[in-house]
């Protein structure tokens, strides 16, 4: 009762912070970038590669590419909390008046909740301006809720994982560009699991090795499911273990983290 | 130290990216004719997330630890300080373009593709002046978290929309001609365009005599907006 207590005060704390900040981000996400994105992602791009705007593989690529924009927010989100450490320091006294354990999972909580509200909406706006030219009559809408859930807290774990590791503010550009970047770029977000396979299986087993091919693949069920994508309960299977993996280890190096 | 992590920086994500590009995507039926430009379109793109990363950390320096007033007390003017700034942002963004480069060129050996001209080096010197003065004009003028949350999806997506990254203008000028005149008001498209046309050398692209004196121009304009901005910022008068 008195953890369920003071994460209630630490989660309004958040709230309280970041409410005029998330109106700015909705406006700038579900209002401006949103048309952008579509305009691309939706139109043009699939009509120049593919010959066509409705066609799956396309679809594949714009599942792909949202799970990139859930990674940018998340890191974001998680750029702010790296940088309560270290500079602003608030964090500190909050560690003195609750145990690290829950700090950490307030502001992980906290973070997907904000990014899975900005993201939620993304596809359902996409297809209202793009109407006929972006087919998502195959799109499982409970499953996308759930899944995108489950995806924003593992991409949301694994950014705080990761601002929660390096020390320095030059870490935190090498730990974006070497190590999510990379583990992007490996994890089925340009092609599905199965086109990876097939230009060599040896890219199909290092896929397997990054936690965002489970996101990506999963996503993509929720849009439009077929064979040739991982199988949903190995994906979902495989963004628990990721999670869980991220968040334990993330808030015991927390824990031993002093000002 | 930092040329040499901004080097790795970019080995790991260009690797990766032109097996991205040369087979994952066509795997996926994608038109084979689109790799080099968008190759090309794409390091772009990854030295523009270069610049917004490293002034990420220039526009929290000036709020939180402060090492910019040091450097304003020290030097002559706010000028040589901006310009001090630049040169070390162009160097740096040298080595992650350069590095992103000389791996696509190794990884897609069968394109005609001139590496060493001395149009390439001044398309090179003219995107990477305009890449770090547009970067850093926003640092100076936007707090962090304003940075963090407005500069990507406001001003960098949309330029990133429209600068021809995924596509190349010759493609969407086909596709509908109003529409590619929307796109020339992106800078990004006459860094895109202008590579692609130092590199490729086809007549689709844009012409070097229009991307590469746009691209100082707009350089220019950026550099003094950018100090203007830091003046702004710093002097508690102005402000």
């Amino acid at each position: 009762m008195v953890y369920a207590k003071l994460f209630a005060v630490l989660f309004s704390r958040e709230w309280l912070v970041y409410k005029k900040r998330l109106r700015g981000l909705f406006i700038s996400f579900l209002g401006i970038r949103v048309i952008t994105f579509a305009f691309q992602e939706g139109y043009v791009k699939p009509l120049m590669y593919f010959g066509s705007s409705m066609d799956r593989r396309a679809l594949m690529i714009i599942g792909g590419i949202l799970i990139k924009r859930v990674v940018l927010r998340t890191f974001d989100f998680a750029y702010a909390y790296f940088n309560d450490m270290h500079h602003q320091k608030h964090i500190w006294f909050q560690k003195m008046a609750a145990p690290s354990f829950l700090i950490y999972i307030t502001r992980l909580c906290f973070s997907t909740c904000a990014a899975y509200g900005l993201m939620f909406f993304f596809l359902p706006i996409m297809k209202i301006y793009l109407w006929s030219h972006l087919d998502v009559s195959h799109a499982h809408w409970p499953l996308y809720a759930v899944i995108l859930l489950c995806i924003t807290y593992m991409i949301t774990s694994f950014s705080f994982f990761c601002m929660t590791v390096v020390t320095t503010q030059k870490g935190t550009v090498a730990m974006r560009l070497r190590v999510s970047d990379t583990l992007l770029l490996i994890g089925a977000f340009h092609a599905t699991w199965a086109a990876m396979y097939s230009v060599h299986p040896v890219w199909g087993y290092i896929a397997l090795c990054s936690p965002f091919t489970y996101a990506t693949e999963s996503f993509r069920h929720a849009l439009h499911s077929g064979a040739d994508l991982l199988p949903l309960p190995y994906a979902v299977a495989g963004l628990v273990v990721w999670s869980a993996l991220f968040t334990f280890v993330g808030a015991r190096i927390f824990a031993r983290r002093a000002p | 130290m930092r040329l040499q992590s901004d080097f790795l920086n970019g080995l790991f994500v260009s690797i990766l990216y032109g097996f991205a590009v040369r087979y994952f995507l066509p795997a996926m039926g994608m038109n084979p004719s689109l790799q080099y430009p968008l190759f090309i379109g794409g390091i772009v793109s990854l030295a523009m997330r270069s610049a917004y990363l490293h002034n990420m950390n220039v526009t929290k320096d000036i709020d939180a630890s402060g090492f910019m007033y040091y450097q304003l007390a020290s030097a002559g003017s706010v000028g040589e300080v901006v310009l001090s700034r630049l040169c070390g942002q162009m160097l740096s963004l040298s080595i992650t373009l350069g590095s992103y480069m000389l791996l696509g060129y190794v990884m897609m050996r069968d394109s005609c593709v001139c590496l060493f001209s001395g149009s390439l080096a001044l398309v090179f010197v003219a995107i990477t002046s305009f890449l770090a003065t547009f970067c850093m004009f926003w640092s100076y003028r936007l707090r962090l978290d304003r940075y963090l949350d407005l500069f990507w999806p406001r001003v960098l997506g949309p330029m990133i929309v429209f600068g021809g990254v995924h596509f190349t203008w010759h493609k969407m000028h086909l596709l509908s001609p109003r529409v590619a005149k929307i796109f020339l008001c992106s800078p990004l498209l006459y860094c895109t365009e202008g590579l692609r046309a130092s590199l490729l050398g086809n007549a689709q692209s844009i012409p070097l005599l229009i991307t590469v004196p746009m691209l100082f121009m707009l350089s220019g304009m950026f550099f003094l907006a950018a100090m203007y901005q830091l003046q702004k910022r710093t002097d508690c008068v102005m402000r």
